[in-house]
């Protein structure tokens, strides 16, 4: 098997790598910059003898030479991760078009292009995986993380409509709904419930990519949590302020 | 570049400071990290003294910055080397070697100290006397100083600042990364010749008659306030022809300085007795003289209670190195000192060293004895004493385990600290990396 992982060098996307390696699996990392994913790349191939390529791609300004370069591997891919997020903090109500451009290439256009991009050798294979990193954010809008949470409802959306057109091959599609994770995202941050560990999520991610279903929470108790959050009635939701 | 502010303790909890700290997971933001005026690198953060924090300076975290980036491991030959970011912990760098038949050949007590940790003290393992120090082993490394940019040190490259840096308490910049040379060893088991011995001056003489027939030699004695002192001296060696191999993965209990202090001398009395009875140094005459190389190497990291002495604020620990040449005048004014004044010291740790001392760094012709003493007023007075007895015998305190010494008394220790001093500022006249230490020492 060979994994194709969105934003590899560091939090989430470098703890899968770590999960990935460790069971065999051979992986090609993406990320905005080749000097961290070259030491990581060493790093899996010696400790666990994988075989691990890397490619440099930003997604904030992906060009055809970094496309191409993915294409480059692009055959043995069989499981693609888009991990690569980003969100600030000011992302409450009107942000800068800069930054809202950034953050909608990020979290959803850059992902649907690179998803687009590998999809048709996806499909050659029997078995392939899509495994795209949500949010709890996604769960129900709210005035916080907006732009942020919205691509990334996007995406998940862009997924499921992916799933809906190949249903009958053997690509699976994986949504998780990732609750805090102690990653330098939210670095210094305080939350109300506790931060996971990125490589505890990790585990929890890949053994999720083997069950059946669409949507994954990480970890599993956010599902209730999330339910309850949704069905709140909207004269209560308005007040609330997280 | 996110940062937050935390409080930073020692793994004694005895000096606290708040500051600004970041833990950057890629290289850009780790340069970035460096632009506040004053900062200073973590590698653990396990040390005694507080060498990787200070109140006004920006404490940067090297965690993430763990890989390992190159291995040239012959299994022909009797050395290889190994390229790490210098985050890694010694327990992943030994975990990934030991399964490809070598170690470094210098591996301090635990294995969750960092390589960066162990470059900046220049620390040493059980095997001094055979190997050096840590910093013997490093054949280049790369440092980052915000205001000369990214440096390749060795021998040849820079060779001055590849000084000032080996030993040099993370005063010189950031170590990014550094080739280490390995050694390729013959089993993965040790057999230790263990030797009940009563009085110091027997365990030296042991020890510097024996150092050619041992692995790895340390001598465990209790202090106590008799005239006799106890203890065991261990002689280690491969124990070749034991197939038996470790497993690659590392477990053991993670230690965390910053968990709330208590203080209580009851305890001490009551712990200490039960690790004098306990500890491995003391029960090895029942234990199984065949031990895997890892338990030998890092015995701490089986004996949790010694560090919850140390993080309970009841124990302090202290090494001193005396030379050669007045080792035995030492040891017997100490033992006058102890039983005169009836202080505690318990676990003592003997070890002969060897080497030329230069600059800041715990190295020399002699013997390096470590012990523990309780932290109660009147051990700060046998400190004290114990700090002009050095004086006096040109012993050496070494400087990132004792978190009391004052810039006076090291200055009157350590020969070279005017010259350290003076290439610190010559190399970095902004002084841009400050620690509590490196305050409390006027560097
Ligand atoms: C349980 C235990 C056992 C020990 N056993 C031994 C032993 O057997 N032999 C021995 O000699 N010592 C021993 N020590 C002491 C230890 O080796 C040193 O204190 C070492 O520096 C701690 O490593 P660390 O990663 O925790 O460093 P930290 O405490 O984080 O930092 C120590 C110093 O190193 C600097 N530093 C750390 N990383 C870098 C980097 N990447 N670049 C530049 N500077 C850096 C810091 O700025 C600081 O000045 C022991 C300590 C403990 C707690
Ligand atoms: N942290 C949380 O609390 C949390 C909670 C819920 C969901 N999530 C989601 O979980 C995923 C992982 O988050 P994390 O906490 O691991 O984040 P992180 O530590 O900030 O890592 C983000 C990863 O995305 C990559 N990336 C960011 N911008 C990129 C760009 N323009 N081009 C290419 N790669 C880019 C980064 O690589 P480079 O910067 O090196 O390019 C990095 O590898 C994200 O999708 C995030 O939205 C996080």
């Amino acid at each position: 098997m060979t994994s194709l992982i969105v934003g590899a060098s560091a939090g989430l996307g470098r703890a899968l790598a770590e999960s990935l390696a460790r069971r065999g699996q051979d992986l090609i990392l993406c990320s905005s910059a080749m000097e961290d994913l070259d030491p990581l790349a060493q790093d899996l191939k010696l400790r666990f003898g994988v075989a691990v390529a890397c490619v440099e791609l930003d997604l904030n300004k992906l060009d055809s030479r970094s496309l191409a370069d993915t294409a480059m591997h692009s055959k043995s891919i069989d499981r693609v991760f888009v991990v690569a997020g980003s969100s600030t903090h000011q992302d409450a109500g009107p942000v800068s078009d800069d930054q809202a451009t950034q953050l909608i290439r990020v979290n959803y256009e850059g992902a649907v292009r690179i998803i687009n991009f590998v999809l048709p050798n996806l499909l050659e294979h029997q078995a392939a995986q899509i495994v795209i990193i949500s949010t709890v954010a996604a769960n129900r809008p709210r005035g916080r993380n907006t732009v942020y949470a919205s691509s990334k409802h996007a995406l998940e959306f862009y997924v499921k409509g992916l799933r809906h057109r190949f249903a009958d091959t053997g690509l699976s599609i994986k949504i998780m709904r990732v609750g805090y994770l102690d990653t330098n995202m939210g670095f210094g941050e305080k939350r109300p419930l506790p931060k996971l560990k990125p490589d505890h999520a990790a585990e929890l991610i890949l053994k999720s990519c083997a069950q059946p279903g669409l949507v994954a929470y990480i970890p599993g108790w956010w599902r209730p949590l999330m339910i309850v959050h949704r069905l709140l009635p909207w004269f209560i939701y308005k007040r609330i302020n997280f | 570049m996110k940062t937050a502010s935390r409080t930073f303790t020692t793994i004694g909890q005895d000096d606290l400071a708040r500051a600004e700290w970041c833990a950057p997971d890629r290289y850009r933001d780790l340069r970035a990290s460096f632009s506040a005026p004053n900062s200073i690198v973590q590698g653990a953060g396990l040390s005694y003294a507080s060498a990787s924090f200070a109140d006004h300076s920006r404490t940067v975290s090297m965690r993430h910055f763990d890989r390992i980036i190159a291995a040239e491991l012959p299994q022909d030959q009797d050395w290889g080397s190994v390229t790490v970011e210098a985050g890694i912990t010694l327990g992943k760098l030994y975990s990934f070697l030991i399964s490809r038949g070598y170690v470094p050949s210098v591996c301090a007590g635990h294995p969750q100290l960092s390589v960066g940790g162990l470059i900046a003290s220049d620390a040493h393992g059980k095997n001094q006397f055979r190997e050096g120090n840590f910093c013997s082993l490093i054949e280049e490394m790369k440092l980052f100083h915000p205001d000369h940019g990214e440096l390749l040190l060795s021998p040849a490259s820079n060779p001055e600042v590849f000084e000032l840096t080996c030993g040099g308490f993370g005063l010189t910049g950031a170590i990014l990364s550094a080739k280490i040379k390995v050694g390729r060893i013959p089993a993965q088991c040790v057999e230790q010749e263990k030797q009940k011995l009563v009085g110091l001056e027997e365990a030296y003489k042991l020890l510097q008659e024996n150092w050619q027939r041992a692995d790895f030699m340390t001598s465990t004695h209790d202090f106590g306030r008799t005239a006799d002192i106890p203890g065991t001296t261990v002689l280690a060696r491969f124990h070749r022809g034991d197939g038996r191999k470790e497993t690659a993965e590392f477990e053991y209990p993670k230690l965390n300085p910053n968990i709330e202090p208590g203080n209580n001398s009851f305890v001490f009395n009551l712990l200490s007795r039960f690790r004098g009875r306990s500890s491995p140094a003391n029960s090895m005459d029942n234990s199984d003289p065949i031990a895997p190389l890892r338990d030998y190497l890092f015995s701490p990291h089986t004996d949790w209670s010694y560090f919850a002495l140390h993080k309970d604020k009841i124990i302090v620990q202290h090494q001193v190195l005396i030379p050669a040449n007045a080792v035995d005048r030492y040891l017997n004014d100490l033992r006058t000192l102890v039983q005169q004044g009836e202080y505690d010291i318990s676990r003592t740790v003997l070890q002969i060293f060897r080497g030329n001392h230069k600059l800041l760094r715990f190295e020399g012709d002699g013997l390096s004895i470590s012990f523990d003493v309780p932290r109660t007023p009147k051990s700060e007075d046998l400190l004290k004493k114990i700090d002009a007895l050095n004086v006096a015998m040109g012993a050496r305190t070494n400087l990132i385990k004792d978190n009391r010494i004052d810039q006076k008394t090291v200055k009157a220790q350590y020969a070279d600290y005017e010259e350290f001093r003076e290439r610190l500022h010559t190399f970095d006249p902004n002084r841009r990396f400050k620690s509590k230490l490196s305050e409390r020492l006027g560097l």
